[in-house]
């Protein structure tokens, strides 16, 4: 079992593994007051969670069981409300920061209760899932790119250097990616399977890029990386 | 060329299109904030710039009256103090002498306290308050009309430009009530608590609405915008003028 587990192992997953590993170490190496800052513990969460369930997926790939689940369940449920997070972490106004809390929770009520009733099967593909957290997350990111150039409160900061820039985009591409893939995806499985195959490795190396913007931001050398948001509200 | 190999071609010029669109979309966002930065850089610049000529403005301004108040004081003062000096001090009587020698004293305490009022360091050793006194004191001892100050707490957390921006504020103010209302009372509010100073005249009072030849009260207006306070004016024709300068909140 462990050794088929083992086998399983390709580099996206190692990949995941080195930057989850070195990101949740620096978190915890981390002074105690920014430790304590709510967008670090999301970022090491979201890292946290990438691991853990591509382990659960790949791990039932090695019993060559269905692993669908897990990331209807993981990636496109729980991952999407730490994105959201993040993002309003990230966002200045109050009241955009509740516009992208009422995403999360209308995601809960649309997606996740339907799934924990049954109502959405847990083995499906997760398409309707999946475009309404993509769509949710792609409206968010857009909120902050908007605050970040027309918000004077923004213009102290230097976008190269500030990690929220970073993760917020690389998460735009990540979702831009994953929406457009999860709309032709019945299309590509019927007709063009390798092609679905080229299409995933684009989300992958996107989903790689987002969680080494997490360990970067974790890490921050030298403070090169500004992490706070001008004014928190809260 | 299979139809696969194609695929892969499309797909890997869709990439590295999907790679070109990422990095012009970072390009794009850091070239507009770089840009949104500049022109805030320009308009700080300007304000800056505006700031710095209504100060020096203002000091010429308190500086011309300082000149002409010692002018004053000098010819009417302390020149008639010298005369009486003068003469006590030719009397052969001993008393004379010595109430010569206490009118040379009276004058080195008026030149002393004269010279003080020649730079602007009094602006930041007087209180608000106690400037106000000292000019509505002024106004009363002209007999010109009646004053009252009433006065909540003291305001304290003001820098030597914005004091002396206020100062001169409400001394324009003030000038204007005695040029132009003929009022019978004057009065002046100032709360601490609500950072503001109200200017209320029982004067003849004018339309606002009314465009004015000079540009007095935009200037008012403008300067205490400049230290970051608000200027309002209300007046009715017959029922006087209330002016409430909302001080800069440090």
């Amino acid at each position: 079992m462990v050794v088929g587990f083992l086998k399983s192992l390709d580099y996206y997953i190692i990949i995941i593994y080195v930057f989850s590993l070195l990101g949740i170490t620096a978190y915890f190496r981390l002074p105690k007051e920014r430790r304590k800052q709510r967008v670090n513990k999301f970022v090491a969460g979201s890292l946290a969670l990438v691991s853990f369930y591509e382990s659960l997926a790949y791990f039932l790939v090695s019993l060559h069981t269905v692993n669908a689940w897990v990331y209807l369940l993981f990636f496109h449920h729980f991952a999407v409300y730490l994105n959201l997070a993040i993002i309003q972490e990230f966002v200045l106004n109050k009241k955009r920061k509740w516009i992208i809390r009422g995403f999360i929770l209308v995601h809960i009520v649309f997606s996740g209760l339907p799934l924990l009733l049954g109502i959405i099967p847990i083995n499906d593909n997760g398409e309707y899932s999946s475009i309404l957290g993509s769509t949710f997350i792609i409206v968010s990111c857009w909120i902050f790119f908007y605050e970040l150039v027309l918000d004077d409160r923004y213009l102290a900061i230097k976008p190269i250097r500030f990690s929220g820039f970073w993760l917020i985009t690389s998460l735009l591409f990540l979702f831009s990616g994953s929406f457009m893939i999860l709309i032709s995806y019945s299309y590509l499985i019927n007709n063009y399977l390798e092609m679905y195959y080229v299409v995933i490795e684009v989300t992958r190396t996107s989903a790689m890029i987002f969680y080494a913007f997490c360990f970067i931001t974790l890490a921050n050398w030298k403070g090169y990386f500004q992490t706070q948001t001008p004014v928190s509200y809260e | 060329m299979s139809e696969i190999e194609s695929q892969y071609l499309v797909f890997l010029f869709g990439g590295i299109f999907f790679a070109l669109l990422m990095t012009l979309f970072v390009v794009g966002i850091v070239f507009a904030h770089q840009q949104r930065q500049l022109r805030n850089k320009q308009k700080l610049d300007q304000v800056k710039a505006e700031y710095e000529k209504t100060i020096l403005n203002t000091e010429f301004e308190i500086q011309q009256q300082t000149l002409s108040y010692v002018g004053r004081e000098l010819h009417d003062n302390i020149g008639q103090l010298l005369s009486l000096a003068k003469l006590y001090l030719n009397s052969s009587k001993p008393e004379k002498l010595a109430e010569g020698k206490e009118y040379i004293n009276e004058i080195i305490r008026e030149v002393r306290s004269l010279s003080k009022s020649l730079n602007l360091d009094w602006v930041e050793s007087i209180s608000l308050e106690k400037f106000v006194e000292n000019e509505l004191n002024k106004i009363q001892s002209t007999g010109f009309c009646e004053i009252h100050l009433e006065a909540q707490g003291t305001i304290e957390d003001l820098s030597k430009d914005q004091k002396l921006i206020l100062i001169r504020v409400i001394q324009e103010c003030l000038n204007n009530i005695l040029k132009h209302a003929h009022p019978s009372k004057i009065q002046v509010k100032i709360s601490a608590s609500q950072k503001s100073i109200q200017i209320l005249d029982d004067g003849k009072g004018f339309n606002p609405a009314v465009a004015s030849k000079g540009s007095g009260m935009a200037n008012l207006k403008k300067r205490m915008e400049t230290i970051g306070g608000k200027f309002s004016l209300e007046s009715e024709v017959g029922k006087g003028t209330k002016i409430e300068l909302i001080l800069p909140a440090n």
